[in-house]
């Protein structure tokens, strides 16, 4: 290394240099004596005669520069050798920064997966997404992109991708799902990715609708489900019941495009009738596939966002009808859609707000714990001030120390955040469908610099202002013992009420959302626990829905009949099981025309008969629907309290009549609002149709409720259902409380995560409120000595360092209480059945750190009470 | 403290040290004590410098790369390290002569009308 080198030849140029003056020296001595000097004589004239030989070493060594790496050498020495006198300080000081930086450095991590890894593929930096605009949840259908793709000048290459999972893949007799995307040829070219094995799709594979079945699969699939053999190539495997040939195997790190959702297998756009079968999309109503385009040389992404929007204009005025204002939008190819950014950046913010307290926390404790240990220091400090030593000079030899303790702080806070990273993982390995998720959260360049800036940061945080401190001041006092630490004590009590504030704004935070991750976890007027859940998919194998209806009824008859089997009901296809399928218009008789602000969207529901028994979703006035609620039958709803309270605020709902999308209903059964909803959306309107009323359907979710553990009758119930057909797709087949789990994993996730973080809060502040008062005991017992010796009782001087110790404590609350009101504003949306203000949270809360608090304070307290006097006294 | 005194007693002029020195080594190479010896004797002790301030001069000039020096045994056995000067060190030295006696006319100059 450069500077090690030159560390080495500094110190031979010192060497060298004195020995130069010594020779010189001794000459003239020699030189003197020789003319007939007395020695003593000759040695201080020669000495007088040379001047100060230790300044023109200095002088002559400073020549050479390099003086501020030799300092700094010097100083991480002297640090070094501090830290290992003050072992334990060091260990308190290192862990602590080691869990503030390891929680950031884990939250960075994730943010650098979500947000900032490119593409594991050629290039990524030049690839640009382009998606649906304003509406960015919808992509284009295919003639759309064949424009776009035979106009544009900015790309070299411009692919489609949909993702269509899942697919039903039956290899060798066996029947399972995959996660599969619908891609252009151009996909695997353009991204530059080249195949492991075989190769990828040819432009006449992807020229004909619906003739050329081939299919590439990842390099997972392959080991996983194909025993990674080279017998793969060629192998025809049906997909949703049409045969295809695979014809090759991705590398190892590529995932397909979407972050978060990696694919498992690829077909050809021209084969997309057999994916996702909710509409054509060779239609131009029928907009799935989002574009991703590799830019040409030397042009840029604001360029490719100027040819889309002109393209899309082209596009709407030629087809005014399906296109009007519709745009398109073009942003670098990183990071997750951009419908989808607000729930990871959400999550991130959160946990990030999290990690950032935790870290000032333990910052503030290093801070204090600084404090009192230059106060032990401040005659060292004040001695080497006073014989000359630069004040700027102590004041870095004081931050190397601290960026020192930060610089190990943060190897253990790598070395945290890569256990931590795995632990967070698992929250994110499997979606609310059961799909598994895949993030790259490998250490890459990105994260290290972080951790690494990041650390230097924390050493300047906590080390700048006790170092200022403890350099400043008046000497003499300091010189003389005990004085000059009135302005510390003061600077550590608000070290110490900053931490507690903040601490109890953790724990508030954690609190609301432990309360609302139970909510989650136990349901809203819905019992989650003992119900099985999976998705029927008769239309994917080309059933008509009168076929469906009898294959339904057969299921439901067959698995009633099975033995720990209590209820079993099903709901319309798409959404959650306990969520709705679509929007109706609402409207009341006898409402003139004219008044449509009557007339308002509500959210609805298709479900069989027992639904309600089956979710145990209380019914609060009414009846459930029945087999006899069909076609032919009198229209029939049950609408939610909140609907009801809504439309009839006196009166009972029982028998009313509305109109939902023109159609005349009958009010026959009022539920609970059993619709989970955070703080922010609160209750919400919602009402129930019966499954066997609504247009014909040829898919459902089945619910079962059963007596044991879901999961393990889940594989009896699919056995049930094969062998009415076992053609059928059966799909995202979990216990429902693993799906709720899922769909409210930020919730669970940021839970888990503040507990942590608010218990280690708790405990950091705890350590320091006692060391300042420790510390101050310490210096106080000369004083406390006296007030015993004068006949103070141990009860009056434990009472004496608790009120100082309470008062900060309680000041700290106070601050942390205003706090906590303004951050838990942040929290509302992942807030379920408990409001940010939940004053119950917040008093327990405050109560328990009062109460730890109080522990911190009376331990030191009651040592102040057996002080000696008289030791004390002597003391000095 | 001890800084400011002994700054206060280096060479009358910037460079001028360095000049007398780069003079006596054109002669031939010198280790330090025999520069400072030479210096003593030449100006007769007019000039009060402070050996040691020789030395930084020394290194300056070590690290301009108008000498060299290596170490050496002296007459009297001992370890000593003597300089050349360089060719560098000789353009250097016509340099600063000239300058300096540019400057020696000019100060000459603003003097004279001061004595009549």
């Amino acid at each position: 290394m450069k500077w090690h080198f030159h560390l080495g030849y500094r110190s031979r140029m010192r060497g060298e240099l004195a020995a130069e003056l010594e020779s010189h020296i001794e000459e003239k001595v020699v030189d003197l004596m020789e003319a007939g000097m007395p020695e003593r004589d000759a040695r201080q004239k020669a000495l007088r005669d040379f001047g100060n030989a230790a300044f023109y070493a200095d002088v002559g060594r400073d020549v050479w520069g390099w003086n501020w790496l030799e300092i700094l050498w010097k100083d991480v020495r002297y640090a070094l050798r501090g830290m290992r006198q003050n072992p334990g300080f060091t260990a308190v000081a290192v862990v602590m920064l080691g869990l503030g930086i390891g929680a950031n450095t884990t939250i960075f991590s994730f943010i650098d997966a979500f947000f900032l890894r490119p593409l594991p593929v050629e290039d990524p930096l030049r690839l640009v997404s382009v998606y649906g605009n304003p509406n960015v949840y919808t992509g284009f259908c295919y003639p759309e992109y064949a424009y776009f793709r035979d106009h544009s000048t900015v790309f070299i290459g411009l692919a489609a991708h949909y993702s269509t999972a899942p697919l039903n893949v039956v290899a060798d007799g066996d029947s399972r799902e995959a996660t599969g995307a619908v891609v252009s040829a151009n996909y695997f070219s353009v991204l530059g990715v080249n195949p492991l094995l075989g190769r990828f799709f040819s432009v006449e594979e992807d020229t004909v609708p619906d003739h050329d079945y081939v299919a590439v699969v990842s390099y997972g699939m392959w080991q996983r489900r194909f025993g990674g053999g080279p017998a793969i190539l060629g192998k025809t495997v049906k997909i949703n019941g049409t045969p295809f040939s695979i014809i090759g195997v991705t590398p190892e790190d590529f995932h397909g495009v979407l972050m978060g959702s990696p694919n498992d297998m690829w077909i050809p756009t021209m084969t997309l009738h057999v994916g996702w079968r909710g509409c054509d999309a060779f239609q131009f109503d029928c907009r799935r596939m989002d574009l991703i385009g590799r830019l040409a040389p030397g042009r840029r992404v604001a360029e490719a966002q100027a040819e889309m929007s002109t393209l899309a204009a082209q596009i709407a005025a030629a087809n005014p009808l399906t296109n009007r204002g519709r745009g398109a939008l073009a942003l670098p190819a990183v990071g997750p859609r951009p419908g989808d950014r607000k729930y990871y950046s959400d999550q991130s913010r959160i946990l990030a707000v999290v990690a950032v307290m935790l870290l000032l926390i333990a910052c503030a404790n290093v801070a204090g714990l600084l404090v009192a240990r230059s106060s032990a220091r401040s005659r060292e400090m004040a001695v080497r001030l006073s014989i000359g030593a630069g004040r700027l000079r102590l004041i870095r030899q004081l931050l190397t120390e601290s960026l020192l303790l930060a610089g190990f702080g943060g190897v253990l806070g790598l070395w945290l955040s890569i256990l931590a990273k795995g632990k967070l993982l698992g929250f994110y390995a499997t979606n609310s469908e059961g799909y598994k998720g895949y993030y790259d959260l490998s250490l890459d360049m990105r994260v290290l610099a972080f951790s690494i800036g990041l650390s230097l940061l924390t050493g300047l945080l906590f080390g700048l202002l006790p170092a200022i401190q403890s350099t400043s001041g008046d000497l003499t006092s300091a010189v003389k013992e005990g004085a000059m630490s009135r302005r510390r004590g003061l600077l550590r009590g608000w070290l110490v009420a900053g931490q507690i504030a903040l601490s109890l704004a953790l724990m508030v935070g954690a609190g609301l959302l432990m309360r609302s991750a139970n909510h989650v976890s136990h349901g809203l007027n819905f019992n989650a626990s003992h119900v099985a859940i999976l998705r029927l998919r008769p239309g994917l194998v080309r059933y008509t829905p009168a076929r469906a209806q009898a294959f339904h009824e057969e299921v439901v008859r067959r698995l009633e009949a099975l033995p720990g089997v209590q209820s079993v009901s099903f709901a319309r296809g798409l959404g959650l099981a306990w969520l709705g399928c679509c929007q109706f218009r609402l409207a009341l008789p006898r409402q003139p025309e004219s008044r449509l602000e009557d007339a308002f969207r509500v959210d609805g529901h298709s479900v069989a008969p027992r639904y309600f028994e089956t979710l145990q979703i209380p019914l609060v006035a009414g009846r459930e629907f029945t087999q006899r609620d069909r076609i032919g039958a009198p229209f029939v709803t049950i609408v939610n309290e909140t609907l009801a309270r809504r439309l009839w605020p006196q009166a009972s709902a029982i028998g009313r009549t509305l109109f939902l999308d023109d159609r005349q209903y009958q009010v026959v059964g009022v539920a609970k609002d059993a619709r989970l909803r955070n703080a922010v959306e609160g209750p919400f309107p919602f009402l129930y149709i019966p499954y066997w009323q609504d247009e014909p359907q040829t898919d459902s979710r089945m619910c079962i409720r059963v007596a044991g553990d879901p999961a393990e009758m889940l594989p009896r119930i699919r056995h049930e259902i094969a062998t009415v057909d076992a053609n059928i797709p059966i799909s995202e087949d979990m216990a429902m409380t693993r799906q709720v789990e899922g769909v409210y994993m930020p919730v669970r996730l940021s839970s888990s995560v503040a507990t942590c973080a608010a218990g280690l809060a708790l405990l950091l502040s705890a350590i320091g409120l006692y060391g300042v008062l420790s510390f101050s005991v310490n210096r106080r017992s000369r004083e406390i000595g006296i007030r015993m010796a004068l006949g103070a009782l141990p009860a009056s001087v434990l009472k004496l360092v608790l009120t100082q110790g309470m008062a900060l404590a309680l000041l700290g609350a106070v601050l942390g209480l205003f706090l906590s009101l303004t951050l838990t504003r942040l929290l509302a949306s992942w807030l379920y059945g408990v409001p940010p203000y939940d004053m119950a949270t917040y008093l327990a809360c405050a109560f328990l750190l009062t109460a730890v608090a109080g522990l911190a304070c009376y331990l030191p307290a009651r040592r102040a009470t057996q002080i000696d006097p008289l030791a004390a006294l002597r003391h000095e | 403290m001890e800084r400011a005194d002994s700054s206060e007693r280096r060479d009358l002029f910037p460079g001028v040290l360095e000049m007398m020195v780069l003079q006596l080594l054109r002669r031939g190479p010198l280790h330090g004590y025999g520069i400072a010896q030479m210096i003593r004797r030449a100006s007769e002790d007019l000039l009060q410098i402070e050996e040691g301030s020789l030395y930084p001069a020394l290194q300056r000039m070590l690290k301009s790369g108008w000498v060299v020096a290596e170490w050496g045994l002296s007459p009297r056995n001992r370890r000593i390290r003597v300089y050349k000067v360089t060719s560098l060190g000789r353009k250097q030295l016509e340099r600063e002569v000239s300058s300096f006696e540019r400057m020696l006319a000019g100060i000459a100059r603003v003097m004279r009308p001061a004595e009549s």
